[in-house]
């Protein structure tokens, strides 16, 4: 039985997907993987048919929250005991899966973030990422108490049961602070793990600056949102 | 403008804004397209409560009596949330067009793929 499924969303990102895919086939074995290709406009769907690998490729682009949550669709469908965000772009590190999943056993947690900024080793972010990833921070402790470090992180290992919240329910864009706030406020458990990693291998980000702002106050009314939402039940 | 509209018109914005996020913490509307709404609750709260900002739009635009400036700025922010919709719809329509599309030609190859197997040429 494979310890979980690793759900890779890929948006253009034909330099990368190789690379990502032989990374988790070679240091996470215990781990499956399915690349969800989220109607890209360079060749990823014909690398990914022509290399064999397991994939599903939406017809329509729906964002990063969008192409995920068919991840946790799929895990849910296919009965996963765990499921992990691994992005297309090969910024994160495989080989931390075992550990992560060993430390979410262990502190019998529901969900376990990869964060950069426990250590503060490896890629880093820029300067302006971080000041908007700790006013994040702050925020989602204000509203749960739970200080997360890095709430902006793509790299989460999930249990069963917010399997099953996420392929119900989930953000479709900047879904990753948002998310969190709603997973806690339903009474989970949330942790992080130290990890480092890597820059962007190849291809371009998808956030601009406009976007940044956007981002910024869409984030903060659906945190606050959120947060109110479960104590009504 | 008299103390009394002013209160009126905050009591409405605070009942369209708690009606609006009522609504999306329900899971009834996303937020996505409620945000110009709130834009437009925002904006118009920001315009009633500091009579200052009225006063300098309205001079220059060019209106004489401030509480139709009011109006004025509910009915353009109104057209934004009108432009934003419509922007949705025409994105929906397409993505729509396309899902039928691959659905329909799906159906198809998965037709043929069966009357391959049992006709077994």
């Amino acid at each position: 039985m494979k310890k979980g499924l690793v759900i890779i969303p890929a948006y253009n990102e034909s330099a990368n997907i190789r690379n990502t895919v032989a990374d988790i086939k070679k240091n996470a074995p215990d781990f499956d993987y399915v690349v969800i290709n989220d109607c890209s406009k360079d060749n990823t769907l014909q690398i990914l048919k022509d290399e064999g690998m397991n994939y599903v490729s939406l017809p329509v682009n729906l964002g990063i929250g969008g192409a995920v949550q068919t991840g946790y669709r799929y895990a849910c469908e296919h009965g996963y005991e765990t499921a992990v965000q691994v992005d297309g772009d090969g910024q994160h590190d495989v080989s931390y899966l075992n550990a992560m999943y060993d430390a979410m056993k262990e502190k019998e947690a529901d969900m376990i973030i990869g964060s950069r900024f426990i250590e503060k080793e490896g890629f880093q972010s820029s300067a302006l990422r971080r000041v908007g990833i700790s006013y994040f921070t702050a925020m989602i402790k204000t509203l749960t108490g739970v200080r997360i470090t890095d709430p902006t992180s793509g790299f989460r290992l999930a249990g069963r049961s917010v399997i099953e919240m996420f392929a119900k329910d989930y953000p479709r864009d900047y879904p990753e602070p948002e998310s969190i706030v709603t997973v806690l406020r339903s009474g989970k458990k949330v942790v992080e793990y130290p990890v480092k990693m890597r820059a962007r291998q190849g291809g371009e980000s998808s956030i601009t600056m406009g976007k940044s702002v956007y981002y910024m106050i869409k984030v903060s009314i659906a945190c606050l949102i959120a947060n109110i939402g479960h104590q009504k039940g | 403008m008299s103390i009394h509209l002013k209160v009126f018109l905050l009591i409405c914005l605070i009942i369209v804004l708690v009606f609006m996020v009522r609504q999306v913490s329900a899971k009834k509307l996303v937020l996505q397209y409620s945000l110009s709404w709130m834009f437009l609750i925002f904006g118009l709260a920001v315009v009633i409560v500091f009579p200052g900002i009225l006063e300098i739009i309205s001079r220059m635009i060019g209106i004489a009596v401030p509480v139709n400036t009011v109006f004025f700025l509910g009915f353009l922010f109104a057209l934004v949330i009108i432009f934003n919709l419509t922007s949705a719809v025409s994105r929906m329509s397409v993505e729509i067009t396309r899902l039928t599309q691959e659905l329909a030609l799906m159906e198809k190859k998965l037709k043929d793929e069966q009357s391959g197997e049992s006709s077994q040429e």
